[in-house]
């Protein structure tokens, strides 16, 4: 009994968010549908005081090293970091959503429920090692998302993309729980640790042994798995949805589906990549297998960031651009992965670190200059920088750390995990992403030069926009201006990530 | 019998599946769709998960029938063309198969990556766990997956708010927004429904 | 294992045969006559009026929709009661595993939650049938103004306008006041 309630603390960050968004949702209720921005309010409070929980727990960590809460919810260090960045990036969605010119001001208070509910399905996706867990996380994510993307409700275009979100997510939740039902059958546990490594009578048997006595079943029930994990990434075969679902969901919630979910998409298939072939204690024959699965994940991560950065050079809509361009980013995300090596996972993690800064301001100025023009086409950024010039400048820092030019923590990001890739012998990936790389100069230069080297276009509406606005996407510029000098640290901090999985993978084995 | 039952049955899910694709009436599929679950309970019955299986007949054939029977009448579709034409909305079938068949594709790649030769798969014992007795399931459900249980209240409020948010009608005197509109936002709003 | 649900599966044979036995009994032996008033929907029913597709309301896919969510808080708090009632008695494994009063607040805060729910469903006006908050007001309509019958010299009075004027309007007219 009292176990259970010491547990409780360490999972004292979810239980925070799940308060604060029944709270969220009765006191939507009392209001009764007057202005909402109080209920925004109360989401940053409610966010700030996960952050500070997060924080101490990160302390905590260092002095006690890996937790587990409830035999399910892992708190490790690389969880707690994805939990961070989650929690800091939907505190700017929040703002964005409170921002937003084209979102009413009355009766959403729905909106900030649903950010909160992912949110909290996020957390619960980065931080288990427990299928079934990973499943309802994973299902908490989606389900918000599907709702928020249809959440304007007149218009046809966000019902389209709902709708096809909702058909392709169900498709790939179908493939994966299928993937994870075999890996259930294999291995009698649901818990990665064990699939891993299964000790003697935990009544489990290790996803090793069932490679060596069959490996065709093993082979198909991970990779199912891995095709769950591939469309929540959007990497290419499962990309489909990416584009329609990112123009037609408003842009706020644009926001977090290329930032939030695609971040906890990405921590949950490192740690399920990790946990079944790269911990200690697990199998040489399965290790072996892992290699393959990382040439497999390097073959899709070269299709996906040269697809993703061909596709966006055509796009005349910059939401559009910044989706392709969010493709092409989970395919150097994955380099990471495929190295299949504690560099690799840790360069990963960096670069969702930086990738986390650059499009919230990316997609932080779409909002901005959809406020004021009330269009998405690159056409219309005519004379931008000449009427808004910091905006518009916040923007070229943006871009030039998402082309991953100095001195930005584009550059950075993308440096260290070409290094992880090439130590891991992937130096033919690393040419295709540098060659990608200089692609994709060419559309994110076409925004800057649609911005400063045409002329105003005369019958730009010109809209006085809320300061507020501009110090928000200032603040994000900061963060990202300042990363290159505290780029140390958050190195540090990426590296723990990689360090706390394998440490529990030990305990796993010593249990 | 057993053996023979389980191969029945299963034959009978894949066909009543087979059905709910290949029908043109949007009400056969849910016809199908209630085989196919009756079948799935029969399984899950000579497996020897009771719960599951009334769970299967309450919920699936009872609940989520009764739910894609309204869709299809609020619809009020003929036949599957009239969906497309009707919504305004392209289904993107070949998108769809696209992605399903990569999947397989996927799994094929699987394979190839794991080598050749098949042998019979030895699955643990998911027995262990007793959980075929309702009061094992009761306990373990209780005890150690207390927090997936949780999780679950959640996953279905918000799954409920989500739904009603964006499926109930536009009140009257109600904006979709405010500010400058999009191109697409100017079009009079559908006063039957909004789905 | 299968044996003990034999009973259910000749339950449902039984089920079965006596249905379609009959269906096809009745096919053998009625008399077979076709005629157009056989073919309609209710033979010595009421004339059917239009199609039965109509488009349903979206307020009956809300109401299924929280039945839906309710029938699944049935299906988790059965296996509950089932624990409850050991935790209360005090035997069996639930009381044996120390944590009887976290199983009986684990069960009313999943309640909690849901009925949270129901409240948001209830406080929007989900669940109220006739549409009552910002309808507007109703209006008779002004295109087609409320008949009121004429009486038999006003009719009469008519006819004879009617006889003078060209034959046009006539049959409308006349329609309107029958």
């Amino acid at each position: 009994m009292n176990a259970y309630i010491e547990q409780m603390g360490l999972i004292a960050p979810e239980l925070v968010l799940t308060a604060l968004s029944l709270f969220v949702l009765t006191w939507d209720l009392l209001k009764k549908g007057r202005n909402s921005d109080h209920i925004g309010y109360a989401t940053l409070v409610g966010l700030a005081v996960t952050g500070w929980l997060l924080l101490q727990q990160w302390g905590m960590l260092g002095d006690k090293g890996t937790q587990t809460a409830f035999g399910m919810v892992t708190i490790d260090r690389f969880g707690t970091f994805f939990k961070l960045f989650t929690v800091g990036s939907m505190a700017v969605v929040t703002l964005f959503v409170m921002l937003d010119k084209n979102e009413r001001k009355h009766g959403i208070g729905e909106y900030y429920f649903l950010l909160i509910g992912a949110s909290i399905g996020a957390f619960f996706m980065v931080s288990t090692n427990n299928l079934l867990l990973l499943m309802l996380g994973l299902e908490l994510l989606s389900l918000a998302s599907y709702s928020l993307a249809g959440f304007h409700k007149g218009s046809k275009r966000s019902a389209e993309a709902a709708l096809k979100y909702i058909v392709f997510g169900g498709l790939s939740a179908g493939v994966m729980l299928y993937g994870i039902s075999l890996l259930y059958g294999l291995t009698g546990t649901l818990d990665l640790g064990l699939m891993g490594h299964a000790p003697e009578g935990s009544g489990a048997v290790s996803l090793a042994t069932q490679f060596d006595a069959s490996p065709i079943p093993v082979a198909i029930a991970v990779v199912l798995v891995l095709a769950g994990f591939a469309y929540k990434v959007s990497v290419v075969p499962f990309h489909f949805w990416t584009p329609d679902v990112y123009e037609g969901a408003p842009t706020p919630v644009t926001t977090f589906l290329a930032v939030g979910s695609k971040a906890a998409g990405f921590a949950a298939l490192l740690r399920f990549v990790g946990a079944l072939f790269l911990t200690d204690g697990v199998d040489a024959s399965i290790v072996a297998y892992g290699d393959r699965i990382g040439f497999l994940l390097a073959i899709l991560a070269a299709i996906t960031m040269t697809l993703g950065n061909l596709s966006a050079l055509r796009q005349g809509s910059l939401k559009r651009m910044l989706a392709y361009s969010s493709i092409a980013h989970a395919g150097y995300v994955l380099m990471g992965a495929a190295s299949m090596t504690s560099e690799g996972f840790a360069a990963a993690m960096f670069y969702l670190a930086a990738y986390y800064c650059m499009n919230l301001g990316a997609f932080g100025f779409l909002i901005y200059f959809e406020g004021v023009t009330g269009k998405d086409d690159i056409d219309s950024l005519k004379g931008m920088g000449w009427r808004h010039p910091v905006v518009a400048w916040s923007m070229v820092v943006f871009l030039v750390a998402l082309t991953g030019l100095p001195p930005t923590v584009g550059f950075y990001g993308k440096l260290i995990l070409f290094y992880a890739a090439i130590d891991a012998g992937l130096a033919w990936l690393v040419i295709i992403a540098a060659i990608n790389s200089v692609i994709s100069l060419f559309y994110y230069f076409r925004v800057a030069k649609s911005m400063f080297l045409t002329e105003p276009v005369p019958q730009v509406p010109m809209r006085q926009h809320g300061l507020a606005g501009i110090l928000c996407v200032l603040a994000v510029v900061t963060v990202l201006a300042g990363l290159g000098a505290f780029k140390d640290p958050l190195r540090g901090w990426a590296d723990e990530g990689p360090a706390s999985l394998e440490i529990y993978a030990t305990d796993a084995g010593s249990r | 019998m057993a053996e023979t039952l389980f191969y029945l049955l299963s034959i009978g899910a894949i066909a009543c599946g087979a059905g709910v694709i290949r029908a043109r009436m949007p009400l056969f599929s849910v016809l199908c769709l209630l085989g196919a679950f009756f079948c799935l309970s029969g399984i899950y019955l000579l497996a020897g998960f009771q719960f599951l299986a009334v769970t299967q007949l309450l919920v699936y054939a009872g609940a989520i029938m009764v739910l894609f029977l309204f869709v299809i009448m609020l619809l009020n579709l003929g036949d599957e063309n009239e969906i497309a034409r009707q919504s305004g909305i392209a289904l993107s079938g070949k998108q769809l198969a696209v992605a399903g068949t990569s999947a397989g594709v996927f799994a094929l790649i699987g394979v190839l990556t794991a080598g050749y030769g098949i042998a019979p798969v030895e699955t643990a014992s998911t027995r262990a766990s007793g959980i075929d007795e309702l009061q094992t399931l009761a306990v373990e459900l209780f005890s150690r997956y207390m927090l997936p249980f949780e999780a679950a209240s959640l996953l279905l409020l918000l799954t409920m708010i989500g739904v009603i948010a964006i499926a109930k009608r536009q009140r009257a005197g109600e904006p979709t927004h405010t500010g400058a509109g999009f191109p697409w936002t100017k079009e009079p709003l559908d006063e039957e429904s909004t789905l | 294992m299968y044996f003990d649900y034999l009973n259910v599966l000749v339950f449902a044979g039984v089920g079965l045969v006596f249905t379609f036995a009959n269906l096809i009994l009745a096919s053998i032996i009625r008399p077979k006559r076709k005629s157009d008033v056989g073919l309609e929907t209710y033979e010595c029913g009421e004339e059917t009026i239009g199609d039965a597709w109509i488009k349903f309301d979206i307020r009956y896919y809300t109401v299924a929709l929280v039945y839906v969510i309710f029938a699944v808080e049935i299906a988790f708090l059965f296996p509950w009661a089932l624990v409850l009632k050991e935790v209360i008695a005090g035997t069996g494994a639930a009381a044996g595993s120390g944590i009887g009063a976290f199983i009986i607040v684990e069960g009313f805060l999943f309640i909690a939650i849901l009925l949270l729910g129901l409240a948001y469903v209830w406080a929007k006006g989900d669940l109220d049938w006739v549409l009552h908050w910002d309808a507007p007001e109703y209006q008779p309509p002004t295109k087609h103004p409320r008949v009121t019958l004429p009486s038999i010299a006003e009719l009469e009075a008519e006819d004879e306008a009617d006889a003078e004027a060209d034959g046009e309007d006539g049959p409308d007219g006349d329609e309107e006041a029958a």
